[in-house]
């Protein structure tokens, strides 16, 4: 026994309590990524699931990466060299993309060569530099201080796609890589039915380890001696007469195991890839991440976020920026090279930025040591696939990168341009079991003929 | 007579400084990269008794080849006895290894065998200094104090680079040295850090124990009165035990905030003290984190029993770091709490009761007279008044002198029905003398008049958060206000005094209510409402308060002016009593600005010394020449984003002496350049005394230029540089004035090319040997402002020679 009174015996439960361990299987046999599964069927008047009246409908996926902390945009997607070296800092010339005059940071050779696939929003404009509401802001689109928590994008997206509309798969509709993105509710008012499902575990592991799906060190084997042990132990269910409630929970363990011991759970294998190809991604948690995401996507899941943090450099910013955009820059170029090799970027919308940007004036003083702030007043977007265009930028910052010179982008025309592709009407209802007459998002300021990103859509 | 200046008043007690310069014995050494300003986050103890000599630790970053530390003030000296750089990882885990061998025989057996068996090239090597040596023959205590001072919060794996180095610091109290807030400041060859607080008591000083978590009974016994300091480390919390007797009024005044008034990089922004007393059964009789609107605790205890009694220290989200130093003074002393009225006319006699605790007879309750005097260098518009018990000297509140009549509030007059009958212009001595309480005014105002409604409170350092409304007789509202920043700094983060600016619609009654905003109140609510035509005035800040001159040097700092009242007139920053062959340049601030940046520079035969330099600013204002000192400040930020703007005691110059005394650089003309808008204009600047070689490729680039203008066509002479500065038409405005601030400096590649070795990697050292380099630079010193801003987008690097005297500029119609 260890001091913590966990059991270790080898190989079977390692390092866990015993009322842990019947916890997780009990949690599993519930499945909690099948929450949305039960609460469908318990629940009476559902939600409208039939859309609203789309437009073109190209993209049936968004993958997300959202670079939470808030990545600085002068050394990403909006270079500003002339500003001298108290705003570009040490970090080199920016380098010219493939894409013509559009140059980005010195440290993205890889996405440099990919430009013609994605576009940059370098006006991305809401003026908030609180990580909690500038997220909220960036990833619902709507202002913070209202009545209502309105749901993120991804929850939308999954409202929509997943479930009883086009995406039908055992994997959950709105999947986040690795951790949930903690500072705001994804789901807001939708409930935790909208909840992203958070894999944990590290894909960069030996074995990807997936919250509830994959177990480390558990083979098949054994999670079918836990079912059975489960099952001996339930005396509730024995005693009780069948009931719906417990039948759905019936339905929801097989839909779990399933995932867990059928072919669904395999999306998560990297091991059925070759190696040159979990390479060229990059062998880090990110790198495989993007992976991830790509057969996750493949296999038919409209939305997937992978997040990647660390980006709020306060201190140190310089050092992790050489450390971690390389990272970036062979995930996300590797991500964009594959989906297109594999006919799939068209079809999925890939989103990259973070809730601001950072500050353009170096902070060389105490304690900052060459750091930078938060800058919610402009910041950089990438956006690519799904039928937007490539290769163009939208709206341009002023010399210093302080502030929008020309052409704002609010998070929520973001939003709309891809509901818009992903034939769903940003300006029709947004179905929720609350009753409350809500938009899918709200309109821009031009009002209903404002057009959405048409530069890039 | 014009009102006196009571705006900017020091967050500092009371007492005015005189400096003394002080001199080091060493010569500076070449600098560093500029961008490496030197900077002290925290010094412990913070302050000592008078009559002893303190060993000081300072801890900072930039910090290498300290070569002074200066106090502010006389009587109090300041000796550097040593440098240390934080310890490695590497080193921390031999140290963790050692004290733990000390601490424990089988430990120590057990690090002899692997030191036995580790080959000579793996043994870690500590910094030499006493106390990681001899651990063995080193009491407990001591072995705390090692760990305390050399592991720390660093046992948490938090390293803070901004407090990672160490100065060894020797400070001497003289006996007669006046109690107190100072300034310590350290020198180092590239600059001088930031000021930080030292007080001057006349108490008994302990320190804390470091011991973690001790029992009770193995506390030291202290005894009282005291002034208790210490430092919290993440989740400590220190501990300190005395006796008392029943009946003992004792008061516990914390500094923390007021030492470190804000930090950058936490939140809450400040180190958030609270205070809990422990009776002999651990009980816990007493609690304070707030004294009112002030982070910095007071516990107020009427001792219940003679016994044992225990406080504890600590920060109110267990949060802890070494900047976390505090001061607490534990006496039955004098302690003001409230004072009426908060000020007077001045020339007229008034005494204040003060309210309190331990004031004397009545214990809770004094009469105070203040000065009132109107005489020259009396005191600027607010004093600070002090009373005394036995001839102890209680904690200082600050009152206002002012010029104009002065009424006291009379009640009742809680409605607009029982107003109080006032003339203006005038100040009205108020108070909002319990919860809800609420005052009414009601004074004759002519049609037409733009008056002021200027109330006085949270400034003078009351609790009240006033609420004032203004109506005409039928009772609408013609304006109201709750908060008003005024722009005076300090470290106050609630500008809980109110302002309005109303035009009055005719000739008539008008009434004017004042209330607390939080609906709070009692005897220490009490504010000043001056009530009149607007009286515009202004202040100015310089920041930083602190600069390093190089002899025969410019060196920019800025001057932000606060305008109060509506003034928009323009303001000349001078020096003022200077010593000869100082200059400052640019010191125009033009009408409707706030901000400008000039220059001050030193006498080309300055030695090495720290000078407190004495600036002020003088403006018209209604056909007077109004004179108002310059405060001079430091900007600090507070929790990664607010800006504060702290007042510092005095302005103070390291100057660095020159190896050649070469007359100061002049610029030619007189007046702003012109430059009109699409155009360019020619400055010339002369440099007596020397001679550049032919083709010197000195280059020049602006610092923070205005939009639209950039320097072009640098050319030398024999004795001149001489350039062009170009308005863009598009990007540059006609009409904008201000000052370019100028640096100049050497393209290192161009240095090569020009015959020099190797692009010196300690810059300055390599440059001062070549005849060309000289020339600009005075000295090799020159090159000491700052070399190498690392490389550039092409790859250069760039010497820097230092700034040019400010250069006023105008853009004109072309």
């Amino acid at each position: 026994m260890r001091e913590d009174g966990a059991v270790s015996e080898p190989g079977l439960i390692r390092g866990i309590t015993r009322r842990d361990a019947l916890r997780r299987i009990a949690i599993v046999a519930a499945g909690v990524p099948m929450a949305a599964t039960l609460g469908r069927v318990a629940w009476a008047g559902d939600a409208p699931t039939t859309p609203p009246t789309a437009k073109t409908a190209r993209a049936k996926a968004v993958i997300e990466i959202w670079m939470a902390g808030g990545p600085c945009h002068i050394d990403t997607f909006d270079p500003k060299p002339e500003a001298g070296e108290d705003y570009a800092g040490p970090l080199g010339a920016p380098i010219q993309t493939n894409a013509d005059g559009i140059r980005i940071g010195s440290l993205l050779p890889l996405l440099a060569k990919q430009a013609d696939k994605y576009s940059i929003i370098r006006s991305m404009s809401h003026g908030n530099n609180g990580h909690e509401t500038a997220a909220y802001i960036t990833q619902t689109g709507r202002n913070p201080g209202e009545r209502l928590v309105y749901p993120g994008f991804g929850a939308v997206v999954s409202l929509f796609k997943g479930g009883t509309n086009a995406y039908t798969g055992v994997i959950p509709p709105y999947v986040v890589l690795t951790a949930p993105l903690g500072r705001f509710s994804e789901s807001g008012f939708l409930g935790p039915k909208y909840a992203p499902f958070a894999t944990g575990g590290d894909p960069n592991q030996r074995r990807f380890a997936v919250e509830g799906i994959v177990a480390e060190g558990i083979s098949d084997e054994r999670q079918k001696d836990r079912r059975e042990l489960l099952h001996k132990l339930d005396a509730l269910g024995h005693a009780l007469p069948k009931s719906p409630g417990l039948e759905a929970l019936d339905r929801c363990e097989d839909k779990a195991y399933d995932m867990i011991l059928g072919d669904a759970g395999r999306v998560f294998d990297l091991s059925e890839e070759k190696d040159p190809v979990r390479d060229s991604y990059g062998r880090t948690t990110f790198g495989q991440s993007c992976l991830v995401a790509r057969r996750l996507v493949e296999t038919g899941v409209p939305y997937v976020t992978i997040h990647v943090g660390g980006w709020d450099t306060h201190k140190q910013h310089f050092e992790t920026m050489r450390r971690r955009l390389p990272d970036l820059d062979r995930g996300v170029s590797t991500l964009l090279q594959d989906l297109a090799g594999r006919g799939l970027l068209d079809s999925t919308i890939v989103w990259c930025g973070g809730e601001f940007g950072r500050t353009p004036k170096v902070l060389w003083e105490a304690p900052w040591n060459g750091g930078r702030g938060h800058h919610g007043r402009c910041f950089s977007t990438l956006v690519a696939g799904g039928g937007f265009k490539g290769g163009v930028v939208v709206g341009t910052t002023d010399k210093k990168g302080e502030d929008v010179a020309d052409r704002p982008v609010h998070p929520r025309e973001l939003h709309g341009a891809m509901y818009e592709k992903l034939g769903i009407d940003p300006d029709g209802p947004l179905p929720n079991q609350r009753g409350l007459d809500v938009t899918v998002t709200d309109p821009l300021e031009g009002g209903a003929d404002a057009k959405r990103l048409p530069e890039i859509a | 007579m014009r009102r006196p200046a009571r705006r900017f008043v020091l967050a500092a007690s009371a007492g005015v400084v005189v400096f003394a310069a002080l001199v080091t014995s060493s010569r500076a050494a070449d600098g560093p990269d500029d961008r490496k300003e030197p900077s002290v986050g925290y010094v412990y103890p913070a302050g000592g008794r008078k009559a002893t000599v303190v060993q000081v630790l300072a801890a900072g970053q930039n910090l290498r080849g300290v070569t002074a530390a200066s106090v502010s003030g006389v009587g109090v000296s300041a000796k550097v006895l040593r440098f240390m750089r934080p310890l490695s990882p590497q080193q921390l885990a031999e140290l963790r290894r050692q004290l733990a061998a000390a601490a424990d025989p089988r430990a120590r057996d057990r690090v002899a065998r692997r030191d036995a068996k580790t080959p000579e090239a793996e043994v870690i090597e500590l910094p030499d200094h006493p106390m990681l040596k001899d651990f063995d023959k080193k009491s407990p205590k001591e072995l705390r104090d090692v760990a305390a001072r050399f592991i720390g919060s660093a046992a948490r794996r938090q390293v803070n680079v901004q407090i990672a180095e160490t100065v060894e610091i020797e400070v001497t109290i003289d006996r007669d040295a006046a109690p107190g807030d100072r300034e310590i400041r350290l020198v180092t060859p590239s600059g001088l850090t930031n000021p930080l607080r030292f007080q001057v008591g006349a108490l008994p000083e302990a320190m804390d124990d470091e011991v973690p978590n001790p029992a009770t009974r193995d506390l030291a016994l202290i005894d009282l009165p005291v002034v208790l300091n210490g430092q919290i480390l993440p989740g400590d919390a220190d501990r300190f035990r005395f006796r008392a007797k029943r009946g003992q009024r004792l008061v516990f005044d914390a500094s923390a905030r007021r030492l470190v008034p804000f930090l950058a990089d936490a939140v809450p922004g400040w180190f958030q003290a609270t205070m809990s007393l422990y009776d002999g059964a651990g009980e816990e009789i007493a609690f304070a984190d707030d004294y009112r609107f002030d982070p910095d605790p007071v516990l107020f205890v009427d001792v219940p029993a003679d016994g044992e009694y225990v406080l504890e220290v600590r920060d109110a989200l267990w949060r802890g770091r070494e900047d976390f130093v505090y001061r607490v003074t534990v006496s039955d002393e004098p302690f003001i709490t409230g004072m009426f009225p908060l000020g007077g006319r001045a020339g007229s006699e008034r005494t204040a009761t003060v309210l309190g605790w331990n004031l004397g007879p009545s214990s809770s309750a004094a009469n105070l007279p203040l000065d009132m005097s109107a005489e020259e260098g009396a005191g600027g518009g607010v004093r600070w008044a002090v009373t005394k018990r036995g001839g102890v000297a209680s904690n200082a509140l600050p009152y206002a002198v002012d010029d104009l009549p002065e009424c006291d509030e009379s009640e009742p007059n809680d409605s607009a029905a029982t107003a109080q009958t006032i003339t203006i212009p005038g100040n009205v001595n108020g108070r909002i003398g319990k919860p809800g309480d609420v005052d009414w005014f009601t004074f004759l105002g002519l049609g037409g008049d733009e008056i002021v409604v200027d109330v006085e409170g949270r400034r003078l350092q009351s609790p009240i958060d006033s609420l004032v409304t203004l109506t005409d007789a039928t009772g609408k509202v013609l304006g109201w206000n709750d908060d008003f920043d005024d722009g005076s700094g300090g470290i106050g983060t609630h500008a809980a005094d109110s302002f309005l600016r109303v035009k009055l619609p005719a000739y008539g009654q008008y009434r004017l209510k004042i209330a607390d905003a939080q609906a709070h109140g009692g005897p220490e609510f009490g504010y000043r409402v001056r009530i009149g035509l607007p009286a515009p005035d202004f202040g100015v800040f310089a920041t930083p308060s602190g600069v390093r001159v190089p002899a025969g040097h410019s060196v920019p700092f800025t001057a932000r002016l606060v305008r109060t009242d509506g003034f928009l007139g323009e303001v000349e920053v001078r020096l003022k009593d200077a010593p000869a062959g100082w200059m400052l340049s640019g010191g125009r601030i033009p009408a409707g600005h706030t901000s400008v940046r000039m220059t001050i520079a030193a006498p080309p035969d300055a030695v090495d010394a720290v000078v407190p330099l004495q600036l002020e600013a003088v403006a018209l204002i209604g056909g007077t020449e109004v004179h108002r000192a310059v405060v001079a400040a430091d900007e600090r930020m507070q929790a990664f984003i607010y800006k504060h703007v702290v007042p510092a005691q005095e302005f103070a110059v390291a100057t660095v002496a020159a190896r050649r005394n070469q007359p100061p650089v002049v610029i030619a003309g007189t007046g702003a350049v012109r430059i009109p808008a699409g155009g360019a204009a020619t400055v010339r600047i002369e440099l007596p005394g020397r001679e550049l070689p032919r083709g010197f490729d000195v280059r020049l680039a602006l610092d923070e230029g205005p939009a639209g203008l950039r320097i072009e066509g640098v050319r030398t002479e024999p004795s001149a540089i001489v350039f062009t500065v170009r308005a863009d038409a598009a990007a540059a405005t006609v009409g904008t004035t201000d000052n370019l601030i100028v640096e100049a400096y050497l393209d290192l590649v161009g240095l090569a090319a020009f015959g020099a070795p190797e692009a010196p990697t300690t810059p300055g050292k390599g440059d001062a040997k070549k005849p060309g380099a000289k020339s600009k630079a005075p000295d090799g010193k020159g090159a000491a402002k700052g070399a190498g801003k690392g490389d550039g987008p092409g790859g250069l690097r760039r010497l820097a020679l230092g700034y040019l005297p400010a250069i006023p500029f105008e853009i004109v119609a072309k």
